[in-house]
C-alpha cells in the first residue's frame, strides 16, 4: 500500500478538522476498556491478524461511558456471530445495564484510522446497537510514538452522513472516568511490581525459630512491618497529591501564559484572542468559589481530629492498664517474699 | 496448523522489527505453554505438599475487575472466578470473570445456575483461543477483611479436593477505599488432619465483632500466600498516559466522603468491643492481686489475654485515626489550593 493512495481515500472516510464542536456527544472512557484491549493485544499480537472487539458500557441519551470490552473470534474476515451473542448475554446476566456500545479495532499497521475496509464490519456491528451505527475506538499500539506524543493513543470515531448518505468517521472527544474502586486499583496496579502484602508467612517463618521462646520478639518484627506499612502508604499517598498539584499547577500555568499573552498584544490585533476559549476561562474561575464546601470540609475536619484524638486515648489508657498490671505484679510477688522473708528469719 | 502458526509468528515478527510495540521478554508471562502446563498437571507437586503454593501473580485487569466487580456488589457478597495457570509455586491469574450470583454475609456458594454460567464462560473462552482454566475463585467480604469464614473454608477445601490447583481470593471493597490500597488476600486450605508446622499466627486484621467467632474458629485451617501483580509494557505505557488525565480524579475525590459509612461502622464496632475488654482488665486485675502464687500465674496468662484484646483495639483506633488523617491532609492539601483566593488579587 503506497502511502499516496492512502491519502487520498482517508479523506472520504475520516471527517477532519470539523469546525468547533459538530457533535454533543459526551463519552467517558473507562480504564477497565483500555486495559482489556491492551492485555488482548498483548496475548494476541504475535498471530499477526488484526484486532477487534466490543466495548461495554451504557447510553443514556448522548452521554455514553466505555466500561469494559471483550474480543471477538474472527475467521477469515468473518465475526464469529453467535459467540458475541453469547458474550453480550454473559454481561447481561451479570451487569445488567451494560449494553454494547461501540468496537475497538487494532489495525496491523499504520495508519491508525478508520480505513474503507472496516466499513463493512461497522455496518454489520450496527445490529447489536439498535440497528445504528455504534462507536468505533482504535488503539495505535506502538510505544515510540506514544512517548513523542505524550497522548493516550486512542482516538474514538462517531458516524456521521454526509450529504449523499455516505457515512463518514468524524472523532468525539472522550474523557477517562472512573468508578472509585477502579481509581483506586488502577492507582495500585500502576506502581512498579511491588509486593502487595508482605507475606505473614516471610514473618512466621523468620520468627518460627524465636516464636517457641518469646512472642514478643515476633510481635515486634510485625510492628515494624506495620510502620513501614503505614510509612509507606503514606508516602504514596502524598506523591499522588504532589503529583496532581503539579499537574494542575502546569494547567494553570498554561491558561495564565495565554492570559498573558492575549495582554500583551495591541489592541488592534485583538481579533487573535478566542473568544469562546476566554469565556470557558471565565466560567472556570467563576466556579471556583468554594464557599459552601468549607462548612462540609470543617466537619470532616473535626470528625477526623476526633479519631485521632481517640487514638491517643485509647493508647493513653492501654498504658495506663500496662503500669497497673505491672504494678500488680511487683505486688503480689513483693508480698510473696515479704511473707517468705520473715518466715525464714524466724527463729 | 503449525506451519500456520509458525508464519504467522513469523509475520508479526517482522511487523515487529519496524514497530517495537511489546517487550516480548517482559511479556512472556502472557503466553500460555500448553505442554508446561501439562506437565505440572501432571506432576502434582502440590498433592504432597500442604504449602507448596506460595506466592499469587495476578494480572492488572484480572485485578480490576475483581475490585471493580467487588464494590458493584456494595454490602453484599459477590463472588467469580479466576483463569489463569500455575507456574512453579505459583498461581498466575490472567484475568476473572463474575458469576450471576450474590451471597449473604459470610455465606457465598454458587447454585447449580452459576455453575452452568462458569461451563458456558469457559467455553466461549476456550473459542476464543483462550487456552488457560480456571485456577480459583474471588469473593468480596464488604467491611470485614481478607480471611475465610468457615462455609469459605468448606467451599476451598471441596474445590481442593476436586480441582486442584485451587485458589480462593478474598477482596474488601470497603477497605479498599477507605485505603486507598486493594484489599485482598489469597489463601489455600489444608488438608484435613493436617498439622501446619510451627505456630501460624496470620497478619493482623480488624474483624468485627459480629464475625470474631467465624474468623477465629478457622483461622488455622488455611494459609495466605504472598500476592503480587503484574503488567504489559503496553500497560505499563497506557498507564503512564492514563495517569495524565488520572490526576484530576484524585484531587476531586475524598476518601472521607466516599467512605463515610463505613468509618461510622468501623466505630461502632469498636465501641461495642470495648466494653469486653473493660471487664476483661476488670476481672484479670483482680485475680492478680489475689496473691497465691499459682493464681497468680493464672492471672499473669489472663492478663496477656487482656492486654492483646486492648492491644487490638489500639490498633484498630490508629488504624482508622490513620485514615482519618490521610484523608484530611488531602483536604488540606485542597483547602490551600482552591480556598484561600482572596489574597490572589
Amino acid at each position: 500500500m503506497a502511502s499516496s493512495t492512502e491519502t487520498d481515500q482517508t479523506p472520504s472516510i475520516v471527517l477532519r478538522n470539523q469546525s468547533g464542536h459538530s457533535t454533543d456527544l459526551t463519552i467517558g472512557l473507562h480504564p477497565l476498556a483500555i486495559l482489556n484491549i491492551s492485555d488482548y493485544y498483548t496475548r494476541a499480537h504475535l498471530s499477526g491478524k488484526e484486532l477487534l472487539g466490543g466495548l461495554i458500557g451504557k447510553q443514556t441519551g448522548r452521554d455514553v461511558s466505555i466500561e469494559q470490552s471483550f474480543e471477538f473470534s474472527v475467521t477469515d474476515g468473518n465475526i464469529n456471530e453467535e459467540l458475541v451473542v453469547t458474550k453480550l448475554e454473559q454481561f447481561k446476566t451479570c451487569f445488567e445495564t451494560l449494553d454494547f456500545v461501540g468496537w475497538f479495532y487494532i489495525p496491523l499497521q499504520p495508519p491508525y484510522e478508520p480505513s474503507e475496509a472496516i466499513l463493512s464490519v461497522h455496518q454489520y456491528l450496527a445490529k447489536f446497537h439498535n440497528d445504528t451505527p455504534p462507536l468505533l475506538l482504535i488503539l495505535d499500539p506502538r510505544i515510540d510514538s506514544m512517548t513523542t506524543s505524550q497522548k493516550l493513543p486512542i482516538t474514538i470515531y462517531e458516524t456521521l452522513f454526509t450529504e449523499e448518505g455516505k457515512p463518514v468517521f468524524a472523532e468525539v472527544q472522550h474523557r477517562i472516568e472512573s468508578f472509585e474502586a477502579e481509581h483506586v486499583g488502577v492507582l495500585y496496579v500502576a506502581k512498579q511490581d511491588q509486593v502487595v502484602q508482605p507475606s505473614h508467612d516471610a514473618i512466621v517463618s523468620g520468627g518460627s525459630q524465636l516464636a517457641e521462646s518469646s512472642t514478643s520478639a515476633q510481635k515486634d518484627v510485625s510492628e515494624d512491618l506495620l510502620h513501614n506499612n503505614d510509612a509507606e502508604e503514606i508516602v504514596s499517598q502524598i506523591n499522588s497529591q504532589a503529583n496532581a498539584v503539579k499537574m494542575l499547577a502546569a494547567r494553570v500555568d498554561i491558561i495564565r501564559r495565554y492570559l498573558e499573552y492575549i495582554m500583551t498584544i495591541p489592541e488592534s490585533a485583538f481579533t487573535a484572542a478566542d473568544f469562546e476559549i476566554l469565556r470557558e476561562i471565565n466560567a472556570l474561575v467563576g466556579q471556583l468559589s468554594t464557599e459552601n464546601i468549607t462548612a462540609i470540609a470543617q466537619g470532616q475536619q473535626f470528625d477526623g481530629l476526633l479519631a485521632a484524638l481517640l487514638g491517643l486515648v485509647t493508647k493513653g489508657v492501654k498504658h495506663g492498664v500496662d503500669l497497673n498490671a505491672k504494678r500488680n505484679t511487683l505486688d503480689v510477688q513483693l508480698r510473696g517474699r515479704m511473707d517468705k522473708i520473715p518466715s525464714l528469719l524466724r527463729p | 496448523m503449525d506451519v500456520q502458526m509458525q508464519d504467522a509468528a513469523q509475520r508479526a515478527f517482522e511487523i515487529e522489527n519496524n514497530i517495537e510495540t511489546v517487550d516480548a521478554a517482559r511479556d512472556a508471562i502472557y503466553q500460555f505453554d500448553e505442554a508446561a502446563n501439562r506437565e505440572i498437571l501432571k506432576a502434582k507437586p502440590w498433592v504432597t505438599d500442604a504449602q507448596y503454593f506460595k506466592r499469587v501473580r495476578i494480572s492488572a485487569i484480572a485485578l480490576l475487575k475483581m475490585t471493580i466487580h467487588a464494590r458493584s456488589g456494595g454490602a453484599i457478597e459477590v463472588m467469580g472466578m479466576m483463569t489463569g495457570k500455575v507456574v512453579g509455586d505459583s498461581f498466575v491469574v490472567m484475568d476473572a470473570y463474575p458469576l450471576p450470583v450474590e451471597g449473604t454475609e459470610t455465606r457465598v456458594n454458587p447454585q447449580a445456575e452459576a455453575y452452568e454460567y462458569m461451563v458456558g464462560y469457559i467455553s466461549t473462552l476456550h473459542s476464543l483461543g483462550r487456552k488457560e482454566n480456571i485456577v480459583g475463585w474471588y469473593h468480596s467480604h464488604p467491611g470485614y477483611g481478607c480471611w475465610l469464614s468457615g462455609i469459605d473454608v468448606g467451599t476451598q477445601s471441596q474445590n481442593q479436593q476436586y480441582q486442584d490447583p485451587f485458589l480462593a481470593v478474598v477482596i474488601d471493597p470497603n477497605r479498599t477505599i477507605s485505603a486507598g490500597k486493594v484489599e485482598i488476600g489469597a489463601f489455600r486450605t489444608y488438608p484435613e488432619n493436617y498439622k501446619p508446622p510451627g505456630a501460624q499466627e496470620s497478619e493482623y486484621q480488624t474483624i468485627p465483632l459480629a464475625k470474631m467467632e467465624d474468623f477465629g474458629a478457622h483461622a488455622s485451617q488455611y494459609y495466605q500466600l504472598e500476592i503480587s501483580h503484574f503488567k504489559s509494557s503496553l500497560d505499563t505505557r497506557l498507564l503512564e498516559l492514563l495517569w495524565n488525565k488520572y490526576w484530576v480524579s484524585t484531587l476531586s475525590q475524598s476518601p472521607l466522603l466516599t467512605n463515610r459509612e463505613y468509618a461510622s461502622q468501623q466505630m461502632l464496632d469498636l465501641s461495642r468491643k470495648i466494653p469486653k475488654a473493660e471487664s476483661a482488665i476488670a476481672s484479670g486485675s483482680a485475680s492478680a492481686s489475689a496473691g497465691l502464687a499459682a493464681q497468680g500465674r493464672a492471672g499473669r496468662q489472663r492478663k496477656e489475654g487482656d492486654e492483646s484484646e486492648l492491644d487490638k483495639i489500639l490498633r484498630d483506633t490508629n488504624k482508622i485515626a490513620s485514615e482519618e488523617i490521610h484523608g484530611l491532609l488531602s483536604q488540606t492539601v485542597k483547602d490551600r489550593i482552591f480556598n484561600n483566593l482572596k489574597t490572589v488579587a
